[in-house]
């Protein structure tokens, strides 16, 4: 691996999560005062003055975002308004249960969705190839809540074998990662298949049938190596998701994970969750990205050696 | 003398949204143990999907329509598997571009140990020991250190010593070379196709050498076909050909070279273009373009009978005139 084509991506990744963090605090300041919010509105001028004094929110702006920052790189976003605890606890509470959820999700969708991408690919214009891409389309056309709903319909309200929401047993997780994943298995199998079909296409499939390779060696070792490059990219954007994209998902089923945190607590203008949570899902996001930057070098030759490619 | 391949009146079909066309019509071949067979012609007359009908490399709109490739006098089954691995074992290809031929992801000496190891069935440590002999044999220096590159680390000249020594892995009796010099610089050109003649004599190979290059084919091949529009148009061994070209398509050929010790002030290209598939003559596809064309070249196809399918061929020059 090239160490300065990892550096460059990671400082790259580090200018990414300075923007979303000043971002964060620039937009949470300007949409007004939390403690016109989560003060009752009777209260004295004194009261208010004392709780804008205990939160910093009477310092100047700059000196604000200073300590924010500062407290941000130690991973202290502050104390939470609603419940008096810090928030950075509050959030890392939920996260495990958010990670169970999403990790679940990743190896369904990735289990379902490339397997399904290449065999569609591989048997284009058959049945299967048709009857995949239905349920591909299906799968991400089909918005998770109402997903959800229609899965809670069916499975808990008339057959009665799951229970409709909540966390706790495996029953609890399976409508709730099959709603998630039949969305991203639906956008992985779409991108093996475009992939795997550029591929199958190229010269070196055709030697690697002259030599006589199976089927199976053709599809598996000569062709799939080289569509995973693209299907890594939408794969890490999964990935990516998997913490902000279970928002809909986890309030569908009140699942206790940073979603539904986060849905409360932007109701609720409880400023330091928002930031944390955001923050957090940004840093998901970004280090998704910088996995499949570096993914690509060790997947692509090309890429590997960066400086000393030659002309063709 | 035994037959290596034999195709006889080989016609391959291909079906497009218009209808089917057959870019190859009626071809028949023979080539027999260490011999090469020029295979020439301009680019569309069919040369490429001849060697791919050889290699039973049908893509998804390409069939046979009629006749049939026979290996070493058994004729080989397109859809059977087990002639599939015949095919595999018994032949090599190398096609026109190196650089798209080779799998970018996948290193010199795994691409040439999985050639080896799956003709052979030999052993993964086995396959790659011999892959670097091979790279060794076709000329790539350092080759145990080549052989952990990727294609896209070296140049195109080894890359295409590259794509032989895959096609020469089990060594092959029958060696199908698709232009394997056009897409190379000149200088190259020349090691390349040096480098096959060594290793068709050393191996004792059979060779069909497909090119557009009359210069090239009159130093590489015993004995040559002209392919014009679909067809083979005439057939003889190299020398006779430049010598003496019996159809007037080789002739207009051979004059349109530039030979350097030519008194000729012109050169003199062949009027006119190759018939489209969709539109061919009825009678000789060449009759449009041909100086001596007449009335039967219009309605009736020459058939190859002899050496030359034309009606009206070039008189066999005598030495005296």
């Amino acid at each position: 691996m090239n160490l300065r084509y990892a550096a460059i991506k990671l400082l790259r990744a580090m200018i990414t999560l300075w923007l979303v963090v000043t971002f964060v605090f620039v937009v949470l300041r300007l949409t007004g005062d939390p403690t016109q919010q989560l003060l009752p509105d009777d209260i004295g001028p004194e009261i208010r003055d004392y709780y804008r004094a205990a939160w910093g929110l009477d310092r100047p702006l700059w000196e604000q975002y200073l300590r924010y920052f500062e407290a941000a790189l130690r991973g202290d976003f502050g104390i939470s308004f609603r419940n008096s605890q810090p928030a950075i606890d509050l959030i890392w509470q939920r996260v495990p249960k958010t990670l169970e959820l999403g990790l679940a999700t990743f190896f369904c969708s990735l289990a379902l969705g490339i397997p399904l991408g290449v065999l569609a690919a591989v048997w284009r214009d058959s049945w299967v190839d048709r009857l995949t891409m239905s349920f591909a389309v299906f799968g991400f056309s089909m918005p998770n809540f109402f997903l959800g709903i229609l899965l809670i319909l069916l499975f808990a309200l008339n057959l009665r074998v799951l229970p409709s929401s909540g966390y706790g047993t495996w029953q609890h997780m399976v409508m709730p990662v099959f709603t998630l994943a039949t969305a991203f298995a639906g956008a992985i199998a779409r991108f093996t298949r475009s992939a795997m079909l550029e591929v199958l296409s190229r010269d070196y499939m055709r030697t690697a049938e002259a030599e006589g390779a199976s089927r199976f060696r053709q599809v598996w070792w000569h062709a799939f190596p080289n569509a995973a490059i693209p299907v890594v990219t939408i794969v890490g954007f999964s990935l990516g998701g998997m913490i902000g994209g279970a928002v809909v998902t986890e309030n569908v089923f009140a699942w206790p994970g940073v979603g539904r945190l986060l849905t409360s607590s932007v109701a609720d203008r409880d400023l330091s969750i928002v930031q944390g949570i955001v923050v957090l899902v940004a840093i998901t996001m970004v280090s998704a990205n910088l996995l499949v930057d570096l993914a690509y070098g060790w997947l692509d030759p090309r890429v590997r050696v960066g400086g000393q490619e030659r002309s063709r | 003398m035994s037959t290596l391949l034999e195709i006889r009146d080989l016609t391959v079909r291909i079906d497009l949204p218009g209808g089917p066309v057959f870019p190859v019509r009626d071809v028949s071949l023979r080539i027999g143990p260490g011999e090469t067979l020029g295979l020439v012609g301009e680019s569309g007359c069919g040369k490429t999907l001849t060697c791919l009908s050889v290699m039973g490399l049908f893509g998804r709109r390409v069939s046979v329509e009629s006749g049939e490739i026979a290996f070493k006098g058994t004729p080989l089954d397109p859809k059977s598997r087990a002639d599939r691995a015949r095919r595999a074992r018994g032949m090599g290809m190398i096609s026109q571009n190196p650089m798209t031929g080779l799998n970018p992801v996948r290193t010199l000496g795994w691409q040439v140990a999985e050639a080896y190891r799956i003709r052979t069935g030999s052993s993964r440590r086995a396959a790659a020991a011999r892959a670097v002999e091979l790279l060794d044999l076709v000329g790539i220096p350092e080759p145990r250190r080549r052989s952990r590159d990727y294609p896209h680390q070296i140049s195109g000249g080894q890359q295409q010593r590259a794509m032989i020594a895959m096609a020469i892995a089990g060594e092959p009796a029958l060696l199908v070379a698709d232009e394997p010099t056009t897409a190379l610089d000149v200088t190259v050109q020349a090691q390349i196709v040096e480098l096959l003649s060594r290793l068709q004599r050393d191996l004792g190979m059979g060779m069909l050498f497909v090119t557009h290059d009359l210069g090239l084919v009159a130093e590489v091949a015993d004995r040559v076909a002209v392919m014009y529009a679909g067809r083979v148009v005439e057939m003889a061994p190299a020398a006779e050909l430049f010598a003496r070209p019996r159809h007037p398509y080789t002739q207009g050929l051979l004059t349109s070279l530039p030979f350097l010790d030519d008194e000729v002030e012109r050169l003199s290209p062949i009027d006119g273009t190759v018939p489209s598939l969709r539109a061919m003559p009825r009678g000789c596809a060449f009759a449009p373009r041909c100086p001596h064309a007449s009335e039967i070249c219009r309605t009736a196809v020459p058939d190859l009978s002899g050496a030359v399918a034309c009606h009206h061929p070039l008189a066999v020059r005598t030495e005296a005139a």
